[in-house]
């Protein structure tokens, strides 16, 4: 009986606890004066009008949405091949190359980091924007590689016999059972990468810190230049945001399903 | 209308044998069912007719024409799953027009066909749903429709009721008779239910360890099975081990009975196996001097309502028969009885 | 018939047999659509970690820069005692944050997993937003909820907790609850699959036998757990080794890890000889602890 309220106790205070940062950040980003207080002193969103006409910030936003994009697409190129011939045919190769993509987030990223600035120094290309999503690109294919395989894992191999039997050919299988049962499943893995890509720091840091400015370099630069609530507002705004894709991805597919839940009741 | 033709058809998975020599010739516009029971590589010889799997070796041909080394893609043929394995991304018609689609038939005219199906299959109304809103059975008609839209050469169903529950799925073997009869599409069911077999089909493929054990009407499978395998698979039955000669007499360890020849023990004597089935069996008050007659005990009377089963131990064997039910039987649990085995009890070649 | 003219040619077609023509070193077409992803995974992932390798034995030039060569100098500096209290501390920073971490994530992923998917949703998504958000805004929020003019000592203030607001930060116990908050996330996200899958009559047959609900958590599901509860511990752990910001934001040089140490040589000491060296051996310590956990899951797996 006592666990009757007990447990909505525990999963709300750690959810609360959880977004406490946010809510802080927000109250912050309300502030009139340039301090940081809270809960704030009067009300403006003149900080958020900054972040969204001021070249200061538009220009690292731009940045990081380009560099998020074509790492994602990038990131999604490598990982579809690899899981649809490790799921259809088993293929060695696809196996060891499947392992291989996991092998970046089971290490600390500094170590990747480091990985990408010596190669990309001897390469010549340090400091260029390709290297950078190039780097970017390659580093989060373990989110499609894992979400994808998910999605192929759902498909029941009878659909595909089904498929064949009516007379669909390997490509045909492909186009118009497997893509459309796993495009939920691309969506939900390039939103992440997109939101992890735009959001990350050390990477873009040791492969182009000096040369292409991200909005995580633009934040952590200006955070030695003293606070402002426009950096409340700015880093609001990128919480919204990925609340906003991810809710979308909720919406048109099965986050819970994306993130590994198998108990399954629709 | 198509027949189907199977000559000397292996299949090996590495070391293993799932399909051993399978030589079949089957008419077409029958029911056929493949019986068997599981992993007795029923599945993998309907998944070589239909091309998901290639045989290692043999020979596979519809009306004539060998089909051996085609994917099933390229065969025509229309399939029914046990999961209905309907595409969940597309609606009721669009599945049922799937195979048309890929053929590159105008949207409207799949359209009308699938709506011609959803007739055919008694479900006219659904053909913009989707397939989760529809219930167990509507699914099964929709995978019966989408397997019938190419006017398939066979139509091949693989487990098609076991999903279902008990009352629909009688139903459904009924429908699905009627609807094969009017189509006169050759058609085999995979099953492992040898009471929808012996109900459904015209001809029963049993299948063992790979093996063809015997092909037939059920009557006839029934009557005469071929192998101990068939007699104990399909139905009921009592089996005696022993030795039959060409003079019409069985022998085994209860004594010696006086049966009908048959015609594979025309020449020496051989050991066989009787099959008695439980209606053939009488038991009676015992009486001495009766002819291909052996005593027991009544062991156990079961009344299932409709008839009794009387289990009757003799010597060694435990004999399992059945009697009509209101009858008065004149004996109990423990009396000594005689059990009467007629001469047209089926003798096999052990 | 259309279908029955391709059987009728089927008959006369060859079978397509592998024909001795071909050339064998030539890849078939699935593996030939594997070579752009091959490429751009070995040649950009797995050579800059070979290089790395190589670059960790070089001679670092006294300028800044490195020449090739192979010498144990850049492993030898590991016996320096700030390597060895900047090892320390990590390894004790992130055990205690990988314990606390996975201690509240198992009833809390189990509470939630049993909730209605309306529910999960909404916990799931504000998981994924502080994993995807990275350091940057996360230790900024800290920095603001820990400060003297917006943080929480100003609500103890008001609740007459304190006398008067102070700033939280710099400080060990700041690096902490940073963690913490970044770390929840992903050690709930990494038991969710399996306890989502975990069998609900387990607990039941429990409480039908008088266990209380809670009783019958840590007497039924958490044994039965045991293995993704240490696997989880393992990878929050390595998880929280990459911290690398948190400790820069929020901690002073003091409270270094292993990580900044690594991105401090690299970038401001130009020492990157040794800064690949450090990083060589993170991640022998993370590929180690990964390969064995995996193994011995494994290996419990089978057994039943």
């Amino acid at each position: 009986m006592k666990s009757s309220y007990l447990t909505p106790l525990f999963v709300g205070s750690i959810v609360l606890l959880l977004s406490l940062p946010f809510i802080i950040v927000a109250g912050v980003s309300f502030n009139e004066k340039k301090r940081l207080h809270f809960p704030p002193r009067g009300f403006s969103l003149d900080w958020f009008g900054d972040v969204v006409t001021k070249s200061e910030w538009l220009q690292p936003i731009g940045t990081s949405l380009v560099v998020a994009l074509l790492a994602t697409a990038i990131s999604i190129m490598i990982a579809l091949p690899v899981c649809l011939m490790l799921w259809r045919h088993g293929i060695f190769f696809a196996k060891a190359l499947f392992g291989l993509g996991m092998v970046p987030f089971m290490l600390p990223p500094v170590t990747s980091a480091l990985g990408f600035l010596i190669f990309w120094s001897e390469v010549g290309a340090y400091g260029s924007f390709w290297a950078l999503i190039l780097s970017h690109g390659v580093f989060l294919v373990t989110i499609p590689l894992i979400m994808i395989s998910l999605g192929l894992e759902t498909i029941e191999k009878e659909l595909l016999d089904a498929a064949s039997s009516l007379g669909a050919s390997e490509f045909d299988l492909f186009r118009t059972v497997v893509m459309p049962l796993i495009t939920p499943f691309i969506f939900g893995s390039a939103a992440f990468c997109f939101v992890l890509s735009l959001n990350e720091y050390i990477i873009a840091f040791m492969v182009a810190g000096f040369t292409v400015e991200t909005l995580p370099i633009k934040i952590v630069n200006s955070l030695r230049y003293g606070y402002s609530p426009a950096m409340a507002a700015v880093s609001l705004l990128s919480v919204l945001s990925a609340a906003i894709l991810f809710a979308a991805v909720a919406r048109f597919g099965d986050l819970l399903k994306m993130v590994g839940s198998l108990d399954q009741s629709d | 209308m198509t027949n189907l033709h199977l000559e000397g058809v292996w299949k090996r998975f590495g070391a293993f044998e799932a399909i051993r020599n399978v030589n079949l010739d089957l008419p077409s516009g029958k029911m056929i069912t493949f019986l068997g029971p599981s992993g007795s590589g029923k599945s993998t010889l309907f998944r070589l007719v239909s091309g998901l799997e290639q045989a290692s070796e043999g020979t596979i041909r519809f009306d004539g024409i060998d089909v051996t080394g085609l994917a099933a893609h390229k065969r025509n043929v229309g399939m029914v799953f046990q999961s209905y394995a309907l595409f969940p991304h597309l609606n009721v018609w669009e599945n049922i027009g799937y195979g048309l689609a890929l053929r590159k038939v105008p949207k409207t005219q799949r359209r009308a066909r699938a709506i011609e199906l959803l007739e055919l299959i008694k479900l006219p109304d659904i053909a913009d749903r989707g397939i989760t809103q529809l219930s167990g059975g509507q699914r099964q008609r929709v995978a019966i429709a989408r397997a019938l839209a190419m006017k398939p050469q066979l139509f091949l169903l693989d487990e098609p009721l076991s999903a279902l529950d008990a009352k629909l799925r009688e139903h459904m073997q009924n429908e699905l008779c009627e609807l094969q009869r009017k189509l006169g599409v050759t058609t085999i069911v995979v099953t492992h239910d040898q009471r929808e077999a012996m109900t459904m089909s015209d001809i029963v493929v049993v299948i063992d360890r790979g093996a063809v054990q015997q092909v037939g009407s059920p009557l006839d499978i029934y009557r005469r099975p071929a192998t101990r395998f068939v007699a104990d698979f399909i139905g009921t039955s009592n089996l005696l081990e022993g030795t039959g000669s060409p003079e019409g007499k069985f022998e085994f360890s209860g004594g010696t009975l006086k049966i009908a020849t048959p015609d594979w023990l025309k020449r020496d004597e051989s050991p066989a196996v009787l099959c008695v089935r439980p209606e053939q069996l009488q038991v009676m008050q015992k009486a001495d001097g009766m002819p291909n007659s052996l005593d027991g005990q009544v062991t156990l009377i079961r009344d299932l309502g409709a008839e009794l089963e009387v289990f009757v131990r003799s010597g060694d064997t435990e004999f399992i028969s059945k009697e009509a039910s209101g009858v008065e039987l004149g004996f109990s649990v423990g009396d000594t009885v005689s059990l009467q085995i007629p001469e047209t009890a089926h003798l096999m070649a052990a | 018939m259309e279908t029955q003219s391709e059987l009728q040619h089927a008959s006369t077609l060859s079978l397509p047999e592998i024909s001795s023509a071909k050339r064998w070193w030539w890849p078939d077409a699935k593996t030939t659509i594997l070579i752009p992803p091959g490429i751009a995974l070995i040649g950009l992932f797995l050579v800059p970690f070979l290089i790395m390798g190589a670059v960790s034995f070089y001679y670092r030039v006294p300028d800044g820069f490195y020449v090739p060569d192979f010498r144990l100098d850049n492993y030898l500096l590991f016996f320096d005692p700030i390597f060895l209290t900047a090892l320390a501390r990590s390894l004790i920073l992130c055990a205690t944050i990988s314990v606390v971490c996975v201690s509240l994530a198992v009833p809390f992923t189990y509470i939630v997993s049993r909730m209605r998917r309306s529910a999960q949703v909404p916990i799931v998504i504000l998981l994924l937003c502080i994993l995807t958000l990275s350091e940057v805004i996360l230790g900024f929020s800290w920095t603001i909820l820990l400060s003297r003019t917006a943080g929480v000592s100003n609500l103890l203030v008001h609740l007459g907790m304190m006398d008067r607001a102070v700033a939280l930060y710099p400080s060990a116990f700041a690096i902490v609850l940073a963690m913490l908050h970044f770390c929840f996330p992903f050690a709930v996200l990494t038991i969710y699959p399996p306890i989502s899958r975990f069998d609900k009559s387990l607990p039941e047959a429990a409480a039908t036998l008088g266990a209380t609900p809670i009783w019958a958590f840590f007497s039924v599901v958490v044994p039965a757990l045991r293995p993704t509860i240490i696997s989880a511990l393992v990878l929050v752990f390595v998880f929280a080794l990459g911290a690398y910001l948190f400790p820069q934001m929020l901690g002073r040089p003091e409270d270094w890890t292993l990580s900044v140490l690594i991105t401090d040589q690299a970038i401001y000491k130009s020492n990157i000889p040794f800064a690949a060296a450090m990083s060589v051996f993170l991640c022998i310590i993370c590929l180690g602890l990964i390969a064995g956990i995996t193994k011995l899951t494994k290996a419990k797996g089978t057994q039943g």
